[in-house]
């Protein structure tokens, strides 16, 4: 059943994908994400909003201290890459830089968010460039994310023995995150349409694919950790 | 089980051939498709950064769209270098401090200078200040981030010359040191606007540029060299 620092891990997974969820709905930004063609003042008024201001505050404070939260989840599938029948670690150690990697990442974006609120009477001019950078941040690097789940992928598929640690069908999903995700790189580059980082694509097919890999690889976690000794 | 999956150290050798599929691409993007290096000078006022950014609008987004593609992929390449220096007989520490270390290596050293050139050529009727903030953002960060690699090739340095079980030439240890002089040298790139000394200048960028590429190309050649005595964790 693993150990208890083991279960640990794991159980951190749902509970930080709760406070997730949580600050997904107290920030204004991300129930409707801003268009990057707002103009500028109306990307200042946004922040200056009473009601969008306190609750940016807050979901971020709370995102901030949770952003890092999925490391002890990965440094669990990192110890179960470890178990594969591979020639050396090369892939969990892969996997375990390309995940922190995207962590920093994510804790660089709340940080923008965090600056943009601190002093929204700000020059409307630099509040547009703040946000600018943390919807940048926030959106494009998917490939990260994308080499993270590309390594696990052949990860999965290069696990040679007889009862592999993760199932096959797993190595597919991840192979399909990384296709999935590629197309938000666009969100650098468009104004308007599916892949703007407000667009369908680049965010809410992005942000459901990423929930999807979490819920997978959580069970798959669960299940390799229920055969381990 | 499939032949292919048979061979000896497959993980590895995927993880090395993605490096120079990696550097090509990485290189291209810069210097063939953005034309961002090297890069222009640092007392330019708005406008001429404008007129500039302006001539490589489509190089710039289509290059950096390469670039953030793949910038990924080096989280691969630590990985390997992972292996390496947890055979070598110093102390798997040194492998975990290298994994550590250089996961964050890429946020300063690169993809700051992709996020600066992106919003450049995503708005470039922002405000002149913004403008000019973005141009000096891409170009510092990626010339003057030092401590980083400052760390990585510490690590490098000490674990391959300390190393008694051979798993890299100690030649490559000096040439490790050799690149970990740069990262003293760019230093003035933060402050000089004018002269050799600047972000783009014959003793920061440029020299940089020179020991960096050599330095790549052993590199490639020296990891090529110590997979194929790795002996697999399967065999044993």
């Amino acid at each position: 059943m693993g150990t208890a620092g083991q279960r640990i891990c794991l159980w951190t997974a749902p509970a930080v994908a709760v406070i997730w969820l949580v600050c997904f709905f107290v920030f204004p930004g991300f129930t409707a994400p801003l268009s990057p063609r707002l103009p500028a003042e109306a990307v200042a008024a946004f922040y200056a909003d009473p009601h969008n201001l306190a609750r940016t505050r807050y979901g971020m404070i709370l995102f901030n201290w949770f952003g890092f939260g999925f490391l002890p989840f990965y440094g669990l599938i990192t110890v179960q890459m470890k178990r594969m029948a591979h020639n050396s670690e090369v892939l969990a150690y892969g996997f375990l830089a390309t995940a922190t990697s995207a962590a920093t990442l994510l804790s660089v974006t709340i940080l923008f968010f965090q600056v943009a609120a601190f002093r929204p009477d700000r020059d409307p001019a630099i509040v547009q460039l703040i946000n600018d950078m943390a919807w940048m941040t926030f959106t494009v690097p998917v490939s990260f994310l994308m080499a993270q789940a590309g390594v696990l992928a052949l990860a999965i598929f290069l696990d040679r023995q007889a009862e592999p640690v993760y199932p096959r069908w797993l190595a597919h999903l991840n192979v399909a995150t990384v296709l999935l995700l590629a197309p938000c790189v666009l969100a650098s580059v468009e104004l308007d349409g599916p892949f703007a980082w407000d667009g369908f694509w680049s965010y809410w097919v992005r942000i459901a694919v990423f929930g999807a890999w979490v819920v997978a690889m959580f069970f798959a976690a669960l299940r390799a950790m229920g055969r381990s000794a | 089980m499939s032949a292919w999956k048979q061979n000896r150290q497959l993980e590895l050798w995927i993880v090395w051939w993605s490096m120079p599929v990696f550097y090509l691409i990485f290189m291209s993007c810069y210097f063939v498709v953005a034309r961002t290096m090297p890069p222009p000078p640092p007392h330019w006022n708005p406008a001429e950064i404008l007129h500039w950014v302006e001539l490589r609008h489509a190089g710039i987004e289509l290059g950096y769209l390469l670039f953030f593609l793949t910038i990924g992929l080096p989280g691969w390449h630590i990985g390997l270098i992972g292996v390496l220096l947890a055979r070598m007989s110093v102390s798997p520490a040194y492998a975990y401090a290298y994994i550590g270390t250089m996961a964050a290596g890429t946020l300063p050293g690169a993809l700051l200078n992709g996020f600066g050139y992106a919003l450049l050529v995503l708005r470039p009727d922002r405000d002149p200040r913004a403008l000019s903030f973005l141009y000096e953002f891409a170009n510092l960060t990626f010339v003057g981030t030092m401590g980083v690699f400052f760390v990585g090739s510490f690590i490098l340095v000490v674990a391959i010359l300390l190393d008694e079980n051979d798993i890299l030439p100690k030649w490559f240890g000096f040439a490790c040191f050799w690149n970990l002089t740069t990262e003293f040298t760019v230093a003035p790139a933060w402050i000089f606007q004018h002269g050799p000394m600047t972000w783009t200048g014959g003793i920061t960028y440029y020299w940089n540029m020179v020991v960096y590429g050599v330095w790549q190309i052993l590199y490639f050649v020296v990891f090529y060299q110590a997979i194929r005595r790795i002996p697999s964790r399967l065999a044993a």
